[in-house]
């Protein structure tokens, strides 16, 4: 895995964590509310969400289950698990981190 | 608009997947594809160019496949039977073993004998207070771990249950087939070695796991509380 692809995969990570912090969602839900609240800067293809997804439930940091849908199709919502949780805290920290040194080092202001 | 279940399904159709997983994957994937579809739509984007945004997030549909083969890998070995009742079972029955391997290694027990209706019955107290927290382990981990209240009593009774079955398998064999005559004239020992390695020991167990059992039913799990949303 190359550096960049390293930072993508991370950085989706905890965005699709801190989202289902909130509430949990169905695959599609996660893809538009992240490209909706980043202002579309970052955006899921179908290719790259369900793989993480799936990683991230065999790791057991957020589960899945089948929600009836009476008005129309049932969904796979995810939602986040205790380990998520906890998984969380710390890769917000790291990321921080990361930002402020980056910010050091280049002088560019992530904000 | 494109039959996207029956696309997702011929693209699947070679998929390392159980018959059930490929079917989630199926559904899973078409609605997000009808839902992109019609979000496309309305945002203003022309039919044939919304179909056609589609069709490319499906070529990767192989992909995704080989990412849930490889989580279904896990989830068949460590399946919820496994993580709520085979593991923290064997756990219990693995640490009350060694609890009573130790009494009996370094005599940290004198078994203390009582009599029984003219039966001698000999009971190490050290490995039943010993067996207290087992019990409450095996409860615990089976709770933690998403267990029923049944799959909690079952774990922490294990080492009992276990015992059980070897009585089942033994008594029977000796009975019939090798016509033991020691089983045969003395049925009443095996009555009481009932009482001395299961019944005992499984009332020891269960009373470690029920405090652990009450604490827990008490308490709203955290991941039951995110699913409520």
């Amino acid at each position: 895995m190359t550096i960049q692809s390293k930072i993508a995969r991370g950085s989706a990570e905890l965005a699709v964590l801190a989202l289902l912090e909130e509430r949990s969602l169905y695959g599609f839900e996660i893809a538009k509310q992240i490209e909706e609240r980043t202002g579309g800067s970052l955006r899921f293809t179908m290719a790259s969400l369900y793989p993480m997804l799936y990683e991230l439930e065999k790791r057991g940091s957020v589960k899945a289950q089948w929600e009836a849908n009476p008005a129309g199709r049932d969904r796979r919502y995810y939602s986040l698990t205790g380990k998520g949780r906890k998984e969380l805290q710390p890769l917000r920290r790291e990321w921080k981190a990361f930002f402020v040194a980056l910010d050091q080092l280049t002088g560019f202001n992530h904000a | 608009m494109p039959d996207w279940q029956e696309m997702v399904r011929e693209k699947l159709a070679g998929a390392a997947v159980s018959r059930r997983r490929r079917e989630e994957l199926i559904s899973e994937l078409s609605n997000h594809l009808d839902d992109l579809h019609a979000e496309l739509l309305g945002s203003g984007v022309e039919e044939p160019e919304a179909s056609a945004q589609c069709l490319e997030q499906i070529e990767d549909v192989q992909q995704i496949a080989a990412a849930a083969s490889r989580s279904q890998i896990w989830e068949d070995f460590m399946n919820q039977r496994s993580r709520t009742l085979l593991l923290p079972g064997l756990i219990t029955l693995t640490l009350a073993s060694v609890s009573l391997m130790v009494m009996q290694l370094f005599a940290f027990s004198t078994p203390r004998v009582h009599w029984v209706d003219g039966g001698a019955v000999a009971i190490g107290f050290v490995w039943l207070a010993s067996l207290l927290p087992c019990g409450a382990l095996g409860a615990y981990l089976s709770r933690r771990a998403g267990g029923s209240r049944w799959n909690s009593i079952i774990a922490s009774l294990f080492p009992s249950l276990i015992m059980l079955g070897v009585f089942c398998t033994v008594l029977p064999i000796g009975v019939l087939i090798e016509r033991n005559p020691f089983i045969l004239h003395h049925p009443r020992y095996f009555g009481l070695a009932l009482l001395v390695w299961i019944i005992v020991p499984g009332a020891a167990l269960l009373l470690g796991a029920l405090p652990v059992l009450w604490r827990m039913n008490n308490r709203v799990h955290p991941d039951s509380a995110a699913h409520s949303v």
